[in-house]
């Protein structure tokens, strides 16, 4: 059985059940249901319309990191479970992540409508020691977007430029050990969006946005294996970015 | 020294003694160290400390402490640049579970009696802050605009000039031995709708630890290799026969898992590729990898590796993906057979795998 395959029997079968979080010490802590806020992202959601899927995935991702706070506080290894993340996509947050990711809900029921992609099914499923995988889980992306923005500044004001039109960004940034540091994380969100698409003129070929942001992050990752990007303020961090990107675009 | 992959810029690497103290205490200086068996299986360079180690002692500070031994490699550049302050010491902590990437400052002093440099650092970590593998790499890194003394060229700041083995914070693997990542279990494949009746053994691997199923349908194979009848007075069969078995079997084990873990590796490649068309780097597919299957590749990369001895998992498992049917078809029929055949054909812990399973050996 594949790990989709998986996915769908846990789907149908809604085998994740909430319970409380049991500490060492034999007290529990809770959380407040996330139900109403992942309804309320359904409401919003016009999956065809991606400007009110990112409204929604952003205002979700500070929400989810707001209600977080207390497992932070009082038991951060939670966030590490495998478990916990799946229960939230399995259950708490199930119709949210099939709007999301599947286009909702009729095919679990319904053999005529073909099943997601396997892509699609495998975003339910979290490798704990994985960035790859955390990044693409349903649920665990919003919060660690919403995260680095927080640990940057105390704020949520980067979500929405984490969170951009182009969702290449964050997977390239997130889907690798860049992703890992706000500071860095944050820049290099910037930085990426500055580069944009040339169009076809008579004398030059068109260049699509997507074709410069990857030659730009393979740049910053032969960057970061010789310089220790970590030890740089912002603003250093910013020139370095900013040089790649003048470099692209100047370059074509 | 684990920053694999391009190195534009050429870095020293200076020798360290690195040290692992725990403390029972949030706050006193009641410091011990915390003993290291082996290298923990890490890279020979680095040292590694498994958090079963730091648990069993009760401990709930670590303080990890590195200290340079004898010439750094990068003296040099206090002769070309007119400052002293020129350096940036300390610990790049990289931890992929708890999603750290910091870095921790240490000093570094020039002595001048001595005319070498001396790089120190210490970092107090919470044990239960601790998650996953972190790793913590001494580095040291130009503060300033530098010029390198070797070459004359410019360094810019932030570059990474000299690094060292790393400190691995890391949970224990399931075992280390091929043997011990099985367990065994005897059962009659007749009659069972899963296997057929002539098959000597199959592998579970969603099973933790996984199992090696062993057919006591059939009789001969149950009578040499099983220990209890053998107890009973059953006689074995020769050593020369049983050693032959043996060897067959352990080879298709490896070869089955070999071949189970490519093929997780290339579903999961085709999963990327289906959500990134252009997907060129799939190394990070090793990280979402069961401990099962990781387990497998650190100890067998070399036998399931497709054209070289690769440095890396994270190498493997971007070979693997990138590689086509046909070559993955012929290095599963070919190659990693041989590999496998030559690896168990030699006296090297593989025949302790029947061993361990309960089966008497000579």
């Amino acid at each position: 059985m594949s790990s989709a395959d998986d996915v769908v029997s846990n789907l149908r079968g809604g085998v994740f059940l909430a319970s409380a979080i049991e500490l060492t010490d034999g007290k529990t802590i809770s959380i407040p249901s996330l139900r109403e806020f992942g309804n309320f992202a359904v409401q919003a959601m016009k999956i065809e319309d991606t400007d009110s899927v990112r409204t929604s995935d952003i205002k979700l991702a500070k929400e989810i990191h707001q209600s977080f706070e207390p497992i932070r506080e009082n038991c951060p290894w939670v966030l590490n479970s495998k478990g916990f993340w799946e229960w939230l996509a399995f259950s708490e947050l199930k119709e949210y992540a099939l709007a999301r990711w599947c286009g909702g809900s009729d095919w679990l029921d319904n053999s005529e409508i073909p099943r997601p992609k396997d892509s699609a099914l495998d975003r339910f499923l979290m490798s704990p020691d994985s960035v790859h995988s955390q990044s693409r889980h349903v649920i665990r992306r919003l919060y660690i977007y919403a995260d680095c923005s927080f640990s940057y500044d105390g704020t949520y004001d980067h979500v929405p430029v984490i969170l951009a039109d182009d969702l290449d960004i964050p997977g390239a940034v997130f889907e690798r050990k860049l992703g890992l540091s706000p500071i860095l994380a944050v820049s290099l969100c910037k930085a990426a969006k500055n580069l944009n698409a040339v169009e076809k003129t008579d004398e030059t070929k068109a260049i699509p946005a997507r074709l410069k942001r990857r030659k730009f992050f393979k740049q910053v990752n032969l960057l970061v294996s010789s310089v220790a990007m970590e030890f740089l303020s912002d603003d250093q961090i910013d020139v370095y970015l900013n040089d790649l990107v003048d470099e692209i675009n100047i370059g074509g | 020294m684990t920053r694999y992959g391009h190195t534009p810029y050429l870095q020293a690497i200076f020798n360290t003694t690195r040290c692992v103290y725990g403390s029972k205490s949030f706050s006193q200086t009641d410091w011990e160290i915390v003993e290291v068996d082996g290298n923990n299986e890490v890279g020979s360079d680095d040292l590694g400390v498994y958090y079963e180690a730091i648990n069993d002692q009760g401990f709930v500070r670590v303080k990890i402490v590195v200290e340079s031994t004898g010439q750094m490699g990068i003296e040099d550049y206090l002769a070309r640049n007119e400052s002293n302050e020129i350096f940036s010491a300390g610990l790049v902590a990289l931890g992929t579970t708890s999603r750290i990437r910091r870095y921790h400052n240490g000093q570094i002093v020039f002595n001048s009696s001595e005319n070498l440099l001396k790089f120190n650092s210490e970092l107090t970590l919470l044990v239960g802050d601790l998650m996953g593998t972190v790793q913590l790499e001494p580095v040291v890194i130009a503060k300033i605009d530098l010029v390198d003394p070797s070459n004359g060229l410019k360094v810019l700041p932030g570059t990474v000039l000299a690094t060292s083995g790393s400190v691995v914070l890391k949970n224990k693997p399931l075992e280390n031995k091929f043997g011990d990542l099985f367990r065994y279990e005897w059962i009659e494949f007749a009659g069972n709708e899963n296997y057929k009746k002539e098959e000597l053994f199959d592998i579970d691997f969603e099973s933790v630890p996984p199992r090696i199923l062993l057919n006591k349908s059939i009789q001969n194979f149950h009578f040499v290799m099983d220990k209890e009848d053998n107890e009973r007075g059953v006689q074995p069969k020769s050593v020369r026969a049983r050693r032959s078995l043996d060897t067959e079997i352990s080879a298709s084990v490896l070869h089955a898992c070999g071949a189970s873990v490519i093929s997780k590796i290339r579903s999961k490649a085709a999963v990327m590729r289906e959500d990134d068309p252009e997907a060129d780097e799939f190394g990070d597919i090793f990280d979402s990898l069961t401990s099962n299957e990781q387990s497998f590749i650190n100890g067998f990369r070399t036998l399931f590796s497709m054209d070289i001895e690769l440095d890396s998992n994270s190498q493997f498992c971007d070979q693997i993906s990138k590689a086509s049917e046909s070559a993955i078809g012929e290095h599963l029929a070919s190659r990693m057979l041989r590999n496998i055949q030559r690896f168990v054909g030699r006296e090297n812990g593989v025949l302790d795998l029947l061993d361990l399973a309960g089966f008497p050996r000579d």
